[in-house]
Order: structure tokens, then C-alpha cells, then sequence
């Protein structure tokens, strides 16, 4: 099944309210009937939610839930996952990121030599600091395990694959709406500034930034549209791909998006700056686009399949 | 070949409307016939001229053996079929490690507008392209007439039933060899700028017809100046109204950008595929940055194959796809620039030292002229300073330039 376009317009504009109020976002979208448009169609589904939530710099642990639906036993509400430290690139460690979440208990994968394995953990028991740094707003929590891991680990196979494909598709949605914000306030805003008595919009050198940006947006969007709709055996591959896409198209178009709010651009005072750091935020997560470009580099060399992934 | 001596398959009508059973069935004519197609794979020296020659045949036993080369083309000319079955085609010949045919490049942007403002025309000239018999060249293009295509002024005038054309063209591919030209030219006022002009094909063996290759810097006469002095034309040969000129090149432009962007995707999958597999087995350290720039480049061509593979869909759904299309034309350039730049640098010494003269130095050779081909990625078509300029006034809707 899959919605139509009325449809997705009534979800996203509801989104857009609830993300708008600030209000905690789990409960609201039960209200939606969350779980049955998400059936109807995840794909959708996920772009739009995790799109308004990128648009909105919005904080909240749906990331995680999303994820943990792929790992059979574990409810969201109550259990919240911990996101791989990205110092550590996309492979589990010991340390990791909490997303803001009341959950009590902690999933927490950990690789080995015998694939991924995960083990719970009470929240209460974790030492955790706020992450702030250059997204104060992130609300994430940094984890250190310590001597606390619970040796009960199971392993997960190839559940953790997808999962982290699911993670890297939403987290490629969620740029994708913090991007398009960005681009839109950009384009607002030189077409209001004037300079030299025109308005800013109408100087080329700051018309071919702006469309540099909508280029690389819309290379992202279809990018992710395909790793939705990729065969199986792809499914993991192109989800990378479309990560790796979203992460270099955030620095492309926020690059740009900053430049031409001038002075503006790189203060408190307009959002800007909480789209740029959001953006280097989110493209950290399970795997940023350089590493993930290096990663993707490295498997070609191994012989990996330079699959075409597409056909019309 | 293979021993079937009907040129179709008993499939075609099964074919016709179905693209993806297309693409697997000729996916397994490939498969099954590989070493006929042998004589097509690596790299020979050639000149531009044998390279159109050799293409052309490969576009022959294409046509003779299933008439692969006619599906997605209207009938009578074509077997029908959309402009799916097109670009399976060249994906497929470019997963097999076959060329596109160069003829192909062309068709894509001279065959739609043809075949949609001349359909008469079109039955009587487009079965010789699908045998590779002949092929055309594009006309737009003249010494002041560049990114501002409608200052052109190649003009043709009425006398009787015949249009009689004087004046110069530029930067035409594969105009060396070509068997007619499809030419904008003015036949209203210079200052009537895009109002004033019409579309004509113009055989090449016309009286009053001459032509000289201009070399790329690779030293290959990719291009060619062809020069019209009283050539006369039958009024028959307008595709489109007279002054109708600007339409059919507005027309044409939605599958240059997106066709040509999505054979380049398919080669360029295929040559990004030749280079890791040399990089992968050279035994020596590979200069910094190589495997992210390996990975980043896949990458681009993903993204690339994601949306030309969408606006074709597009196109194939009979949607008129506009503006917009300046973003695959921009993706496009990302994946040509990256790709060989990547090449020239990864393959360094190599790349700029291999002796051309050397049998086992042909791939370098080759990335060499490609490296030099490949910039003309962001001029030809519409440069990328013309496509973020589209973008700027008809997508992003900002304030207009004032000095334009
Ligand atoms: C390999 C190759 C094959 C070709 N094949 C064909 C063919 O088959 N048929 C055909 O008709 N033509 C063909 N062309 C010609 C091609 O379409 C033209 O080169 C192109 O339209 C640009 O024109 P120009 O080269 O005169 O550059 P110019 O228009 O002189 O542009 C030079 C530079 O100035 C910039 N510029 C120009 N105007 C503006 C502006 N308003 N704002 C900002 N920057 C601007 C351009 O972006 C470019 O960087 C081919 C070209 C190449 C390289």
C-alpha cells in the first residue's frame, strides 16, 4: 500500500503542529494513529516524519525506536537503544550516544569478532553527560559504560544490518529537512536584502550558490527515495549510499546558505547557525559522509559489487 | 551471432510494452552471443571517424539480430515501446562492458523532436539510424552564437518549395561524418532573437555543403565547423513550423538533459568499474584520498542513475519535464568532472606519461582523451553557469539578474 499525495500533505502538516508546539513527540503521534500510517506506508512515512523533525530542530529518541523496531524484543517507551559514539564510526562500542528518551532501560550493541551482540542495561545505572558542544540543542547524552555492561548479550545477525540501514535512512530524512529549512530561509532572505540597491537574490554569484544548494537537496531526496525502494539485497548498500549523500549535501547547501546571510548567518540571532550545527550533528551519526565515502572506497577495492542499484 | 534467422524474436510484440522484459532478454542475447560482441570491448587507437564507423556496426548487429535497436521508438520506423526500453539499451550494453554507440548520444536529442513535430520525416529518415547506416549531427551551436543560442544566425530563406540556407555552425558532433544535420536556423529577423527560427534537417551530401573537424586537445576531431553556402532544402525538411524553431528546441532539451545523463551514467559506472579493478590490482600505494574518492564518486553515479532514472520515468509517463531537468544536467557534470579527475590523479604518472605508441599503455590513452571530454561536461548543452541560472529563475523563483 502506499499514500497518496493528499494524504502525506494532511500527515505533514500535522507533524509540522505538533513538532511546532514542542510538546513531547511520542505521545502525540499515538494521537496521530502514528502506527497505522506507518504501516500503510514506512517509506513515506519515515521521510516525512523524520523530514519534519529535521525542519523543525527537533530533538527526541525517535531515531532510536525506529531502529529498535528492526531488533525483535524490544519496545519503544520503555527501552531506548545507544546510537555507536561517532568516534567510533558505524561499528558499536563501548560508549555511545542517548537520544533524548524517558526510556528506562538501554539497549546497547556491542561488535565482535561473531557479529553484533546487545545486552540491556538500567538507564539509572549509566554515567552520562550532556553532549552540548557544537549542538547544545542535539539533547543528546554522552554514555560511558564502564565495568557496567551485563554480560547477557545476544547476538542479533543480520537484524543489526537493518537496523542501522533503517537508522541511516530516516537520519538521511531528518538532513534533508533541516537543508530544505535552511535553503528556504536563505531564498527569503536575499530576496528581501537589498545591497547596491538590488536585492541580493539578483547578484549571480548568489542566484548560483542558492542553485548549487537546491541541486544537492534534490540529489539527496532521490537518492533516498531509491534506498527506500531497493531490492533486498541492496537494501544495506543503498541506505549507505543515500547517508553518504545526505551528509555531503548538508555540507554543500549549508555552506552556501550561511555565506549569503552574510554577517547575519553566523550569529545567535537568526536560526541559521542551529541548522549548520544540526547538520554536522546529524551526519556524525552512523557514520559521517566522509568516513562513509572511505568505507564505500574501501569495499570497491576489496572487490565489492559497484552495483547500479537503479534501473528505469 | 546466433542461429536464429528471423531479425525479431517471437517476443517483440511482448517486448514492446514491456521494458523491463526488454532489458532481460537482451540482457541474455549479451550473455549468450558475448564473444560476438568481443570485437567491441577495450580500447583500439582510433580517430574519431573509425570510432563512428566501428560504433555503427555494433549498432547494426544490434538492429540484425532482434532489432534491439528499434524498441522504444514509435512504429513504423520503431517497434513502440517508451523511452524505458532506450535506456535499457545503453545500461545494458554498458553493464556488458560495450560501448553506447556515439550515433546514440545524438539520437536521444534529435530523434524525439523528429519523431514528436515530423512524424512523416521521421518514418522515412529514422530506419537508417537504427541500422547504423547513417547517423546526424547537431546544428545549434555557431561562432556567436554559444549560451546565447538565440543570437544565432545561420539563416535560411523561402524560395519556391525550398528553404535556401547561408551561414556557419559550430562545435557539431560527429559532424565529420554525419549524414544530415537537424540545424536551427533564423529565417525571421536577427532582433526577432528566438521568435525567428526554424528547425531543418539538412542532408550532408547537399550542394553547397562543407565541413572541417576541429580537434579536441586530445588531438580527437570530436567536433566539426560545417559551413552552408546556398544549400536549398525542401520546405518538407522543417521540423516544426516555420519561426516554430525555439519550441522544438525547448522540446529537445528535456531528453538531452536527461538521456544523455543517464547514458553517461551507465558508461561511467562501467569505466569507474575498469579503474578500481586496475587501481585494486597495481600493487603500488595509491596517492592519498583515492579510496574516499573512489567511494564518493560511486556515490555520485548512484545518485545520478536515481534521478535521470526518475525523469525518464517521467518522460516515459508523457510528462513534459522542465527547468527542473538543469539538475540532472548538474549531477551529471558532478559525475564526469569527479570521475576523471579521479582517474588522472589515482592513476598519475601513468596518465600523463603513458606512450601513446605503447599496446599496453591503450587504457591510459584512453583516460587521457576521456579526461579531456569530460570538460566539456559542464559547457556543452548548456554550460553550468546557464543550468544554476535556470534553477536560480525557475525553480528558486529569486529576484532576476538585472543585467541580463
Ligand atoms: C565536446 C563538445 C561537443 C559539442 N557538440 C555540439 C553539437 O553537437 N551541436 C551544437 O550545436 N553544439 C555543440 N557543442 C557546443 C556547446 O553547446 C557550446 O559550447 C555551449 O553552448 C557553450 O557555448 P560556447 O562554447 O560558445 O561558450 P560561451 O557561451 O562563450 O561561454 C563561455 C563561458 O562563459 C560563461 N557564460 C556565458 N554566458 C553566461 C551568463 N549569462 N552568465 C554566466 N556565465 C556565462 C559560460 O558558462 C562559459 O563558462 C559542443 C561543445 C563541446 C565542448
Amino acid at each position: 500500500m502506499s499514500l497518496d499525495d493528499a494524504t502525506v500533505e494532511v500527515v505533514r502538516g500535522s507533524l509540522r503542529e505538533v513538532f511546532a508546539t514542542g510538546r513531547p513527540v511520542a505521545p502525540a503521534l499515538d494521537e496521530l494513529g502514528w502506527a497505522e500510517v506507518l504501516e500503510e506506508d514506512p517509506s513515506i512515512a519515515t521521510t516525512v516524519l523524520f523530514g519534519e523533525q529535521g525542519r523543525a530542530l527537533a530533538s527526541s529518541g525517535l531515531l532510536a525506536d525506529t531502529m529498535l523496531a528492526e531488533l525483535p524484543g524490544y519496545a519503544p517507551g520503555t527501552h531506548t537503544l545507544l546510537l555507536p559514539h561517532p568516534r567510533l564510526g558505524s561499528h558499536p562500542g563501548p560508549t555511545g550516544v542517548l537520544l533524548a528518551s524517558t526510556a528506562e532501560v538501554v539497549v546497547v550493541p556491542r561488535a565482535t569478532p561473531d557479529g553484533v551482540v546487545l545486552a540491556t542495561i538500567e538507564r539509572s545505572s549509566l554515567v552520562t553527560r550532556p553532549a552540548g558542544g557544537f549542538d547544545p540543542g542535539s539533547g543528546w547524552q554522552l554514555v560511558t559504560l564502564g565495568a557496567a555492561l551485563q554480560p547477557d548479550s545476544v547476538p542479533v545477525g543480520a537484524a543489526w544490518e537493518r537496523a542501522v540501514a533503517t537508522g541511516r535512512r530516516a537520519l538521511a530524512a531528518e538532513i534533508i529537512g533541516v537543508c530544505t529549512a535552511a535553503l528556504e530561509l536563505a531564498v527569503t532572505h536575499t530576496s528581501v536584502r537589498h545591497q547596491y540597491g538590488r536585492p541580493l537574490g539578483s547578484f549571480q554569484s548568489v542566484r548560483h550558490q542558492l542553485a548549487e544548494a537546491h541541486a544537492a537537496l534534490e540529489a539527496a531526496r532521490v537518492t533516498l527515495d531509491v534506498a527506500w525502494s531497493a531490492a533486498e539485497d541492496v537494501a544495506a548498500w543503498a541506505a549507505t549510499v543515500a547517508k553518504l549523500r545526505a551528509g555531503a549535501t548538508q555540507s554543500t547547501v549549508l555552506r552556501r546558505t550561511v555565506q549569503v546571510l552574510g554577517a547575519m548567518g553566523i550569529t545567535l540571532e537568526s536560526d541559521m547557525h542551529r541548522y549548520v550545527s544540526r547538520g554536522a550533528a546529524l551526519d556524525a551519526l552512523l557514520g559521517g559522509h566522509l568516513r562513509l565515502a572511505d568505507e564505500v572506497g574501501s569495499a570497491a577495492l576489496a572487490g565489492a559489487d559497484l552495483h547500479p542499484v537503479v534501473t528505469t | 551471432m546466433s542461429t536464429s534467422t528471423a531479425p525479431l524474436g517471437p517476443r517483440a510484440a511482448e517486448l514492446a510494452v514491456d521494458p523491463v522484459a526488454y532489458a532481460l532478454a537482451l540482457r541474455e542475447h549479451l550473455a549468450d552471443n558475448s564473444a560476438d560482441y568481443d570485437r567491441w570491448r577495450g580500447h583500439e587507437p582510433m580517430t574519431v571517424a573509425e570510432r563512428n564507423h566501428h560504433h555503427a556496426a555494433l549498432l547494426r548487429a544490434l538492429h540484425d539480430d532482434g532489432g534491439w535497436t528499434r524498441y522504444g521508438w514509435p512504429e513504423p520506423a520503431g517497434l513502440g515501446g517508451d523511452p524505458r526500453h532506450r535506456a535499457a539499451l545503453y545500461d545494458e550494453l554498458s553493464s556488458a562492458g560495450l560501448p553506447v554507440p556515439d550515433q546514440c548520444l545524438v539520437l536521444e536529442t534529435l530523434g524525439n523532436p523528429v519523431v514528436h513535430f515530423a512524424p512523416t520525416l521521421a518514418a522515412e529518415v529514422m530506419p537508417a539510424l537504427f541500422t547504423g547506416a547513417q547517423w546526424w549531427g547537431q546544428g545549434f551551436s555557431e561562432p556567436e552564437a554559444g549560451s546565447d543560442l538565440a543570437a544565432l544566425r545561420c539563416r535560411a530563406r523561402r524560395d519556391g518549395d525550398h528553404y535556401v540556407v547561408s551561414g556557419q555552425k559550430l562545435w557539431m558532433s560527429f559532424g565529420a561524418t554525419a549524414h544530415r544535420f537537424v540545424c536551427l536556423v533564423r529565417t525571421g529577423t536577427p532582433e526577432a532573437r528566438h521568435r525567428g527560427l526554424t528547425m531543418l534537417m539538412i542532408d550532408a551530401d547537399a550542394p553547397g555543403v562543407s565541413r572541417r573537424p576541429v580537434a579536441l586537445a586530445s588531438g580527437q576531431e570530436e567536433v566539426s565547423e560545417v559551413f552552408f553556402d546556398d544549400v536549398r532544402v525542401p520546405l518538407s525538411r522543417a521540423i516544426g513550423a516555420e519561426d516554430q524553431g525555439w519550441a522544438v528546441a525547448m522540446y529537445l532539451l528535456q531528453f538531452e538533459r536527461s538521456m544523455f545523463a543517464w547514458q553517461s551514467a551507465g558508461i561511467a559506472l562501467r569505466r569507474l568499474r575498469d579503474l578500481r579493478d586496475r587501481l585494486a590490482s597495481s600493487g603500488t600505494p595509491l596517492p592519498d584520498g583515492t579510496t574516499s574518492r573512489l567511494g564518493s564518486t560511486y556515490a555520485d553515479i548512484v545518485t545520478l542513475r536515481s534521478r535521470s532514472a526518475a525523469t525518464i520515468r517521467r518522460l516515459a509517463a508523457g510528462d513534459t519535464v522542465g527547468p527542473e531537468a538543469s539538475v540532472d544536467k548538474i549531477l551529471l557534470a558532478t559525475v564526469e568532472t569527479g570521475l576523471h579527475d579521479l582517474a588522472r590523479d589515482a592513476l598519475g604518472a601513468d596518465f600523463l606519461l603513458a606512450d601513446p605508441q605503447d599496446p599496453h599503455a591503450l587504457d591510459s590513452t584512453a583516460w587521457r582523451a576521456e579526461w579531456w571530454y569530460s570538460r566539456s561536461s559542464t559547457i556543452l548543452g548548456g554550460s553550468a553557469e546557464v543550468q544554476r541560472t535556470i534553477l536560480a529563475d525557475h525553480v528558486l523563483g529569486l529576484p532576476q539578474e538585472s543585467s541580463r
